[in-house]
């Protein structure tokens, strides 16, 4: 009877403040951090599925309509048997001019570059030779065989025949047109053996849907 | 991952750098990153333009006029075209040179040199007339147009001349 037990809770008390004090140890634990970070991570990546309510609203009536992209050089896609060009027979100094007028005959804008190309049947390289000009003029000047453009070169126009003619691209409106001065020059140091040389000149207009 | 986790959760100091590189990284590949799109084209063009580049070519013929003793010799021939102007060389039988005339075109039909009989070489001649464009001197025919002539002593009569 006189035997004292000690409280029930002293014990208790002082294991669970030891547990406590474990959890807290475990929660510093890295790993288990970076485990329930990921846990919560997924959690919220986990999509619900959820039930709920529609409706709409329709507009209608919209039309959209691509546009179109047309490049001509006076008038045509191709001109064939172009003669305003021609010349013959060329001596040294003696220059041809045509004034091609180009235009955007669609509805998107564009802009456009040009290329040239000569033909060397006879081996000769005349082609090579001559050396061409473009400007924005409007008219040619002189009378054949010494027919110019007088202007100023456009800014990124070649002085060759063999390649690109125009090759800063130059933007036109849809419906809008520009007129180019093409000259063509032997120069007056031609080279003797290009005597009786002839060459088939075309120049090629690329236009390119202009989004800028 | 799970040591990257860590280390970010640790607040590990170099984790957190690769992070922020890697982040940098990606930012700068997306932005530079360039859009591409299609583009329609179309395309017109002319072609065939003509040109050509002139041949030089030498007189069609050449004529002479003047048989006789110490008669002079005129050599002539045809205007060609008006760019032209004309070399007529006078070439002894060995092929030298003895006199070169450059006659340049001034809208006449013909055009001609006379060689006075003293001034020919004795024996057998020729006079050869080629073109070349004026204000070019490159731009030479590549052939030439000629006509004989002689310059003989005849026993008693003298020195005769002669378009042979």
């Amino acid at each position: 009877m006189s035997r004292h037990r000690a409280p029930r809770h002293a014990g208790p008390r002082h294991s669970s403040v030891r547990r406590g004090s474990g959890d807290r140890g475990v929660l510093r634990s890295a790993r288990v951090r970076a485990v329930l970070c990921l846990a919560v991570v997924l959690a919220l990546a986990t999509p619900g599925t959820y039930a709920h309510w529609t409706d709409e609203v329709q507009v209608s009536g919209t039309a959209i309509t691509s546009g179109t992209l047309d490049l001509r050089v006076d008038g045509q896609d191709q001109v064939t048997g172009y003669t305003t060009l021609d010349i013959a027979p060329m001596v040294p100094g003696n220059s041809t001019a045509a004034v091609l007028t180009i235009r955007n005959n669609g509805t998107a804008p564009l802009s456009y570059t040009a290329a040239t190309s000569a033909t060397n049947a006879d081996g000769k390289s005349l082609g090579a030779a001559l050396v061409a000009k473009v400007t924005g003029d409007t008219t040619v000047t002189g009378s054949a065989p010494a027919t110019t453009c007088a202007g100023a070169a456009l800014s990124g126009s070649a002085a060759s025949l063999a390649g690109p003619l125009l090759s800063s691209a130059r933007l036109l409106a849809p419906g809008a047109t520009e007129k180019v001065c093409v000259q063509v020059m032997l120069p007056t140091n031609a080279a003797p053996a290009l005597q009786g040389a002839t060459t088939t000149v075309g120049i090629t207009f690329t236009g390119t849907s202009d989004v800028s | 991952m799970t040591r990257l986790l860590q280390a970010l959760l640790t607040g590990g100091r170099r984790a957190t750098c690769v992070a922020t590189l890697l982040a940098l990284g990606g930012s700068l590949f997306v932005s530079q990153a360039s859009a591409s799109w299609a583009a329609w084209t179309d395309s017109a063009a002319v072609s065939g333009a003509t040109l050509g580049a002139h041949e030089v070519l030498p007189p069609t013929t050449v004529d002479c006029d003047g048989t006789g003793v110490l008669v002079p010799l005129t050599f002539s021939w045809p205007s060609k075209d008006p760019r032209y102007t004309y070399r007529a060389q006078l070439v002894d039988s060995s092929g030298a040179v003895r006199r070169t005339d450059l006659v340049p075109e001034s809208g006449q039909g013909s055009y001609s040199v006379t060689y006075a009989a003293g001034d020919l070489p004795a024996g057998s001649f020729t006079v050869r007339v080629s073109s070349f464009l004026t204000g070019s001197t490159t731009w030479t025919s590549a052939t030439a147009a000629s006509h004989p002539g002689s310059k003989v002593s005849v026993l008693f009569v003298g020195l005769v001349t002669a378009c042979s």
